[in-house]
């Protein structure tokens, strides 16, 4: 256990002097921690919710948990794990809100009125190349069918094979334990597979 | 090993966290099995992608808008921080609740007693009393009403609306202005002397509402001499306090003070200690001035304490009524009805002087 702590420290040894920092007072140093983690933690909160505005609403209430919780961390974890389970933690609570699935509903309806992509917004991408617009339109079928998984599910895979946690990592940032975790994501895998069965 | 047992492993393969043995059996079913081999190229492939797709970056506002739900420039909790004790004082809300309470019943009392503050309200340089003449020769023998019950005339310089307040036997005070002045026949006028001796009437007194008089003269005549001679003494003992006592007051003392005989009033009157030689200079004034003017003294009522004159009652010709005016004026401060220039009418009219109070030295 010990090993580990000092794995941790070691491994993220600028996270742990700013902890300290902003522990000791100084409120400065919160703000390099979200410099930091900010893009990580967004495109997470993103390929949960798939909505930008709603992501960054998300990333703001992530960090703003973390503001407050931050003098209380016993460094048992690294700040990044910590954050991830705090940002997966809301983006799940924000997933099962009512107000949140009834947006959903009527983005859902408006797309399906329009003969477009169910559940997302489909950028103006006339001016692109084409190449581009390729990836970007893989992007949103990717999108798509992972919002279409279950809540342990997405959160398992989308760190594991977008944000590149390990195994151990995942199992930390969910509270799932390790042979969950691998049974999600292959679980997960498989249904992503099946649904992007021929395009891509 | 089957191809479920390892499809489910395919996902494990991939990351590389197998254990070399699964891992080696596995690679063996792969080498002979196509079907799996086509899985495995599949979730190779999504994973690929899934690692492609783009990332999404935080806008760059993103730490100022975080700094605004951190610290919000204007915040209700703060200003209450501000301006209220700090929450670790607790107040018990039992306290707040009884303390607010006391607060609010102390106050409708207040507002449901107005006649308390009435006698502050008073206006200080107008302290003068009138009685009905019949309540004179009644005084002794008739049980007489309790103070609060008596009408109480308040004139107020001739310039000024007069205003007068009455007691009625709910004990509110009521305007009677309009009855007051008007419906009485007598010209009502107050006189506040000039003289250094004689000072401006206290009328810091509140009125009492029984005084041992009152009580005295339900008793028969012989004792209620006595008890008055006796309370008489008593008063005089105590002057200063009596001083502070309201007009009305006085007034109802002047006429038990009638009803003494002579050498005892005029014992009592240099008990007092009064100004003998002013008092007698002002009443032979007065009794001249209505001589002189063709009228007629029908009461004048005196101090029991002083002796001096704090009422008169005459009757004067219409005609002379300006000249009364202007003598009572060079005396000292008059409040009246201000004489009509070419009055020649010659009926008889009857006039009611109240003089105030005197300040003995």
């Amino acid at each position: 256990m010990k090993e580990k702590k000092k794995t941790y420290l070691s491994l993220n040894n600028k996270d742990v002097e700013l902890i300290k920092a902003f522990q000791a007072g100084k409120k400065a140093a919160f703000d390099e921690l979200v410099l930091i983690h900010k893009d990580k933690v967004f495109n997470l909160c993103y390929w949960f919710v798939g909505d930008y505005q709603d992501a960054n609403d998300l990333a703001q209430d992530v960090f703003f948990k973390a503001f407050k919780a931050l003098k209380k961390f016993r460094f048992e974890s690294t700040f990044s794990t910590w954050i991830y389970r705090i940002t997966v933690n809301t983006c799940k609570n924000r997933l099962k809100s009512l107000q949140y699935r009834l947006k959903k509903k009527f983005i859902h309806f408006k797309n399906t009125a329009a003969k477009t992509n169910p559940g997302i917004e489909l950028p103006d991408e006339s001016s692109s190349p084409e190449v581009e617009l390729r990836r970007k339109e893989k992007s949103i079928l990717i999108q798509t069918a992972i919002n279409s998984l279950s809540a342990g599910k997405k959160a398992v895979v989308v760190l594991r094979d977008i944000e590149g946690l390990s195994y151990k990592e995942i199992s930390s940032a969910t509270g799932f334990n390790l042979g969950t975790v691998k049974s999600k994501l292959a679980r997960a895998r498989q249904d992503l597979r099946e649904k992007l069965r021929g395009e891509i | 090993m089957k191809c479920a047992g390892i499809k489910q492993l395919l996902s494990e393969y991939v990351d590389g966290v197998l254990d070399a043995q699964t891992k080696e059996r596995l690679e063996e079913h792969l080498s002979t099995c196509v079907g799996c081999q086509q899985e495995l190229k599949e979730l190779e492939t999504l994973i690929g992608e899934l690692k492609a797709v783009e990332s999404f970056n935080a806008p760059s506002d993103f730490l100022d808008r975080l700094h605004e739900k951190i610290e919000p420039r204007f915040s209700f909790g703060k200003i209450i921080k501000t301006l209220f004790v700090p929450m670790r004082i607790k107040i018990p809300v039992q306290l707040v609740t009884a303390t607010a309470t006391a607060v609010l019943v102390f106050s409708i009392i207040n507002l449901q007693k107005p006649e308390q503050q009435f006698p502050q309200k008073l206006p200080r340089s107008v302290p003068t009393i009138t009685e009905k003449e019949e309540v004179k020769s009644k005084f002794m023998k008739e049980p007489a009403e309790p103070m609060s019950e008596k009408k109480i005339y308040v004139p107020k310089p001739a310039s000024q609306k007069a205003t007068s307040y009455k007691k009625s036997k709910t004990g509110k005070f009521k305007d009677i202005a309009s009855k007051g002045l008007k419906t009485e026949k007598a010209l009502k006028l107050a006189l506040i002397l000039k003289t250094g001796t004689y000072g401006k009437p206290d009328l810091k007194t509140t009125p009492r509402k029984s005084s041992p008089t009152v009580e005295s003269s339900t008793m028969h005549d012989e004792e209620k001499k006595d008890d008055t001679r006796s309370f008489l003494r008593t008063r005089i003992a105590g002057k200063e306090v009596q001083k502070k006592e309201m007009v009305a007051g006085a007034v109802k003392k002047d006429k038990m003070a009638e009803t003494l005989f002579p050498e005892q009033k005029s014992a009592l009157k240099e008990k007092a200690g009064a100004p003998q030689a002013d008092v007698d200079k002002i009443t032979k004034k007065l009794k001249k001035m209505i001589k002189d003017l063709k009228g007629e003294i029908k009461s004048i009522k005196f101090d029991n304490e002083t002796g001096r004159p704090i009422f008169l009652s005459a009757v004067i010709p219409v005609d002379k009524y300006p000249a009364l005016y202007e003598r009572l004026n060079e005396m000292g401060v008059l409040h009246g009805p201000v004489p009509v220039a070419n009055e020649k009418k010659k009926e008889m009219i009857k006039v009611e002087l109240v003089i105030s109070k005197y300040r003995s030295r």
